[in-house]
């Protein structure tokens, strides 16, 4: 059987069920949507069993004419890059499904636009054909617009369009440089091809390569978002509903990152390390930058935002040291962050719930009367600024480590991040959970029956990432060092370079 | 035992889960929980020893393979427990102190809402500390001790509903974070730059040829910033006298006799990185020193009494750095197992002191407690002393040899600051003896002599601050330097020096015009020192606050570093960055309003325009491209 296929194609299958049950109680379309990603995630275990954790190159895959001219294909395979990215979407989307029971306008369509986003973005991490992948990232675009503009917050239209407008500013870039590969496929033995196998034996060098680089760049640098690009994230997480917004930062944000090592790393490797030290910069503004705007805001969603642009600058930081353990750190940081600031969305909309506010300003001592709500949230806290046995310090020690290999000045800026997480994020912890109870926030219920079955999951991941990460980092490692091999051909990939301890061995 | 070492740390582990999720349910049951699994702990550690003393000297050596935690190409760490004289002795310290500490919670904190959330916490840090000091490498060290720090937030933040407690746990937290990061990166390096972060495959002498000794210049130093972070020294310092905040057994156990040591026992296990460094150690000599001294003289200042014993525990510790800065680690570690057992019966003492006063802590309002509390007064008393370092309590041994040490190894000029420093860490102990305990009565509540539960655990400790000394009678042959030898070497013999009669009888001497100053200004009554207070009301400030370190730090870090930070977010991110980003969207939406009415406000339509665009696009290039 196809899993591949089936693990893009079910929500959306699902999603055209739930548009023509017309007569769905609402419950009865939660239900029938929960089943459905459920499924999905099923579907995605199954890919996970059968993937081939030793091999580096693509598995599993499925391919076909679908235009033949201009030659357009479905292709769809996965390695060690995407395998987690997928498993965290069909895992997160049940939970953001489960999130959402509070949602009571057009319940619907709105269950119906999350599935077919979900097809979006698993078919995202999954195409190799470009024009096949560009149409899954445009189609991630529309149904997260709706998400936010239909069931968003007060500002909701100003944050779509701006979201909408954003992305789609990358994507005409993103566009026009495909194309112009396409233009130059020619030439290759397999004749005119979107195959971004073949395409990398085009080996395009030179100005022509940094072109190309910076149209793919620019996509999803917004994606990430990379500083300067990042203004859109705290506007559309603040008016994004709760689903939406652990959508946004766990799994559209990695389709930035994604699309970077897939195909700017790979299709210009020698673009890629001679605009890597640039991005690195820009990666460790992000970091630092990120972090700092992060502490001096009051909306607990924006603090959140501005939080991932920090800790996606570590990913990308690790995608351009081109070292072993920095690539592998950033591509199971991807998976850590989703995991993390998914899980302190969900927090977040439950605590807005209960006090139908999101200023830091207006809580305090909710640790007193929600002991469980606000453990839960310092526990995310504490995995999001690293805390060793949690998931994130795995990733970000690899970062760091893989970078200071390469340079040291880079990862020592890196560090200070690690120092400002603690700052921003006890800090608002602090001006939320702990201080005198006011009245107002005395009598709030700590999470439901659902509300804990949904965090659980997510909280259990956390813990075990962070204490056995080895599933996950074996599964990546060929597929990480062969990209690293791949862009940096002739230099040392292991972190390691300078220790000979063979010399310290005693006789 | 050997091989089932890693049920010493789950025992707390598995005390916390279980306080955690049924504590409330568990009541009283909750503390006698957390405490049997310390005992027990504490049992298994003493089988631990017994099995390891069994072993010749040289092959006390026993590596326990868990799990594989992180591996990525070269880099490789695994969940490996190590047992060697050096963390055993550590191991020893926690569960015993830890179990005592334990058992005197069942009733201090007895009444407290929160009780069996308590004793979770606590358990959990004793998991983190066994983890640190058994790990047998760089980063499962690390992981211990970011989790014990992730304790001392948790219980200097127990009582979160003051505020002050809640400021003191994140500046705790972040505080030693700084140092941490340092550290961290440090670790890095030793990986990078060593091969390896396994301390078998590290701390060897010969790791010494691997690398110039500048590369373990820069190792050993950043290493010792995350022990002067966790080990409050001076600059980082400044988190643990507001770290009184939390509950008195969390001060006894994490902010006295445990955690705080973690830097102590950080630097003598990498003690080899240091010596090869060569510049290393005398950095690690001059913080600890200064810090000695320093604190000591900000602990004549306090007026609380649980802040003048945390200026002492910060002054304590700096005579630990001093000592690994000599390099007399085996001395060092003496210092710690002694000043585990005063110290925290101090704290305990102190504790005791609360719970009959209904939580008063200022020494102005005490005096006198002696007589309703005898046993407190006595068993403060003893810890007092011990700390003086009055012969034969085990205090005295411990300093005496380092000051010896010092005073051998030719630091003739440190060796007088250290003699000074005894001097006042013997007037600021018995000024807070004689102002609590004698005198006039100046107490507001009426108070009461703590219960058995509480006094018995003191008794115990008393036992340890005295007797401790018996553990290292001297610097060269003392049984527990012996036991330490194969892990930290030998002390290698100072060629100068006085005779240690006379260093002995000057350390002494040192100490006793210390208590007798004390005495005289506050236990003798025939000095005012209410009127001595006002008259020098500014040295009293001054000492007060710490020299205004804080202050400083408020007034040229924190209140900069926050208008800066706010400059960055409503100036340059809002106007600057997004302004122009919404520049760029005004032009297009003024263009395109021109061009076409796009402003149906129907989003399908929005969708379909999209649609139809990129499939007119893609219908132009494949007619273009074939």
């Amino acid at each position: 059987m196809s899993w591949l296929t089936v693990t893009t194609f079910l929500p959306l299958a699902g999603a055209v069920v739930l548009l023509a049950w017309g007569g769905a109680s609402d419950r009865g379309a939660r239900a029938f949507a929960l089943g459905a990603s459920i499924a999905t995630f099923a579907a995605s275990l199954v890919v996970l069993s059968r993937f081939d954790g030793s091999r580096a190159g693509f598995q599993m895959v499925e391919q076909a004419t679908w235009v033949a001219s201009p030659h357009i294909q479905y292709i769809l395979a996965v390695d060690g890059v995407s395998l987690f990215l997928v498993l965290l979407t069909a895992f997160l989307v049940p939970v953001a499904v489960a999130a959402s029971w509070t949602v009571d306008r057009r319940v619907r369509l709105y269950l119906a636009t999350m599935l077919a986003l979900e097809t979006g973005m698993i078919g995202t991490f999954l195409a190799l054909d470009l024009l096949l992948f560009f149409l899954f990232f445009e189609a991630i675009l529309f149904p997260m617009y709706l998400i936010i503009g239909a069931w968003g917050g007060e500002r909701r239209v100003y944050a779509a369009v701006k979201f909408f407008l954003y992305t789609m500013f990358g994507s005409a870039f993103l566009l026009v440089a495909i194309l112009f590969l396409y233009g130059r496929s020619g030439t290759l033995p397999g004749g005119p091809t979107f195959d971004v196998r073949e395409l990398i034996g085009l080996g395009i060098t030179g100005a022509a390569a940094r072109w190309l680089f910076l149209g793919f760049f620019v996509a999803f640098a917004v994606k990430v978002p990379l500083f300067p690009l990042h203004t859109w994230l705290p506007d559309a997480h603040t008016e994004a509903p709760t689903a939406g917004s652990v959508i946004l930062a766990a799994i559209l944000l990695k389709v930035g990152a994604y699309g970077l090592i897939r195909f700017n790393l790979a299709l210009f490797p020698e673009a890629s390390r001679s605009l890597a030290a640039a991005i690195s910069v820009l990666a460790l503004i992000g970091i630092v930058y990120g972090a700092i705007v992060a502490m001096m805001q009051t909306d607990v969603k924006r603090l959140v935002a501005y939080s991932s642009v920090s800790h996606l600058g570590f990913v990308v930081l690790g995608t351009f040291a081109f070292t072993l353990q920095a690539m592998t750190g950033g591509v199971l940081q991807m998976v850590n962050h989703g995991l993390s600031t998914g899980a302190l969305f969900l927090l977040v909309g439950m605590v807005y719930e209960r006090t139908h506010t999101r200023s830091l300003s207006e809580m305090g001592g909710l640790a007193a009367g929600m002991p469980w709500l606000m453990g839960a949230f310092l526990f995310v806290s504490l995995s999001s600024l690293g805390l060793p046995g949690l998931n994130n310090f795995v990733g970000e020690f690899l970062v760091i480590l893989g970078t200071l290999a390469r340079n040291p000045a880079f990862g020592a800026i890196a560090a200070i991040g690690v120092v400002l997480a603690a700052i921003y994020l006890l800090w608002a912890y602090q001006r939320m959970a702990h201080g005198p109870v006011p009245a107002k926030h005395a009598n709030h219920p700590d999470p439901s029956a659902r509300e804990s079955a949904l965090l659980a999951p997510v909280l259990a991941l956390i813990l075990l990432i962070g204490v056995y990460p080895k599933p996950l980092l074996d599964r990546i490692d060929p597929t990480s060092s062969r990209i690293v091999k791949a862009v940096d051909a002739g230099r040392s990939v292991d972190a390691a370079g300078s220790a000979n301890l063979a010399a310290v061995e005693e006789p | 035992m050997l091989k089932s070492v890693w049920i010493v740390p789950a025992l707390p582990l598995a005390g916390a889960a279980i306080n955690l999720f049924a504590g409330k349910r568990l009541g009283l049951w909750a503390g006698v929980l957390a405490s049997g699994v310390m005992v027990v702990a504490f049992a298994l550690g003493l089988w631990v020893l017994a099995d390891l003393l069994e072993l010749p000297g040289d092959e006390r050596l026993v590596v326990r393979q868990l799990w594989d935690w992180i591996s990525v190409g070269s880099f490789h760490v695994a969940a490996d427990l190590r047992l060697d004289p050096l963390s055993v002795t550590m191991m020893l310290v926690v569960t015993g102190v830890g179990a005592v500490i334990h058992v005197y919670s069942i009733g201090y904190m007895d009444g407290d809402p929160r009780y069996g959330r308590f004793f979770s916490y606590m358990n959990l840090f004793c998991f983190f500390m066994l983890t640190l000091v058994l790990a047998q490498n760089f980063l499962l060290l690390y992981l211990g001790w970011e989790g014990v720090g992730l304790c001392s937030y948790l219980l200097i933040g127990f009582w979160f509903d003051r505020p002050a407690a809640a400021s003191a746990a994140k500046k705790a937290f972040v505080v030693t974070r700084i140092g941490d990061t340092f550290m961290l990166v440090g670790i890095a390096l030793v990986f990078l730059r060593l091969g390896s972060l396994d301390f078998s495959a590290v701390l060897r002498p010969s790791v010494g040829s691997v690398q110039p000794s500048g590369v373990f210049t820069v190792i050993a130093l950043l290493l010792f910033a995350g022990a002067v972070g966790k080990s409050a020294q001076i600059p980082l310092h400044t988190w643990l006298p507001d770290a009184m905040e939390g509950p008195t057994p969390v001060s006894a156990l994490i902010h006295a006799a445990t955690m705080v040591t973690a830097g102590v026992y950080l630097v003598a296990r990498t003690h080899v990185i240091f010596e090869i460094s060569g510049v290393a150690p005398t950095v690690v000599l001059v913080i600890g020193l200064l810090t000695a001294v320093y604190a000591a003289t900000c602990a004549l200042g306090q007026d609380d009494l649980k802040r003048v014993l945390a200026y002492s525990t910060i002054s304590q510790l700096g005579y630990m750095f001093f000592a690994l800065g000599l390099k007399a680690y085996a001395a060092a570690l003496f210092l710690l197992v002694t000043h585990a057992f005063y110290k925290a019966l101090l704290f305990l003492s102190a504790g005791s002191v609360m719970h009959g006063l209904r939580g008063e802590t200022d020494l102005k309002k005490m005096g006198a407690l002696r007589r309703v509390m005898p046993l407190t007064a006595a068993m403060f008393g003893v810890g007092a002393l011990a700390i003086a370092g009055v012969p034969p309590l085990s205090g005295y041994f411990a300093k005496d040899q380092i000051l010896e040490v010092a005073n051998r190894s030719g630091y003739l000029l440190a060796w007088l600051v250290a003699l000074a420093g005894a001097f006042l860490s013997a007037l600021y102990i018995s000024r807070l003896m004689f102002l609590a305990f004698f005198g006039q009565d100046r107490t507001e509540r009426v108070a009461h002599e703590s219960p058995p539960i509480m006094t018995v655990p003191l008794a115990l400790l008393a036992v340890g601050a005295v007797f401790g000394g018996a553990l290292g009678l001297s610097a060269t042959t003392g049984q527990l330097h012996g036991f330490l030898a194969p892990v930290l070497g030998e002390l290698a013999e100072g060629s100068s020096g006085l005779p240690t009669v006379a260093l002995s009888a000057i350390s002494v001497l040192a100490a006793l015009a210390g208590i007798g100053v004390g005495w005289l200004v506050y236990g003798s009554g025939r000095i005012d020192w209410v009127a001595l207070r006002v008259r020098f009301a500014g040295v009293q400030r001054f000492l007060a606050h710490g020299w205004y370190v804080d202050d400083v730090y408020s007034t040229i870090l924190v209140g900069p570093g926050k208008a800066g930070a706010a400059f960055l977010a409503s100036k340059v991110d809002q106007r600057v960055i997004d302004g122009a980003v919404n520049g760029v969207g005004q032009l297009f939406q003024w263009a395109a309003s021109r061009g076409r009415r796009l402003q149906t406000g129907l989003v399908r339509n929005y969708g379909l325009a999209f649609l139809v665009g990129v499939v007119v696009i893609f219908v132009y290039v494949g007619v273009r491209l074939s």
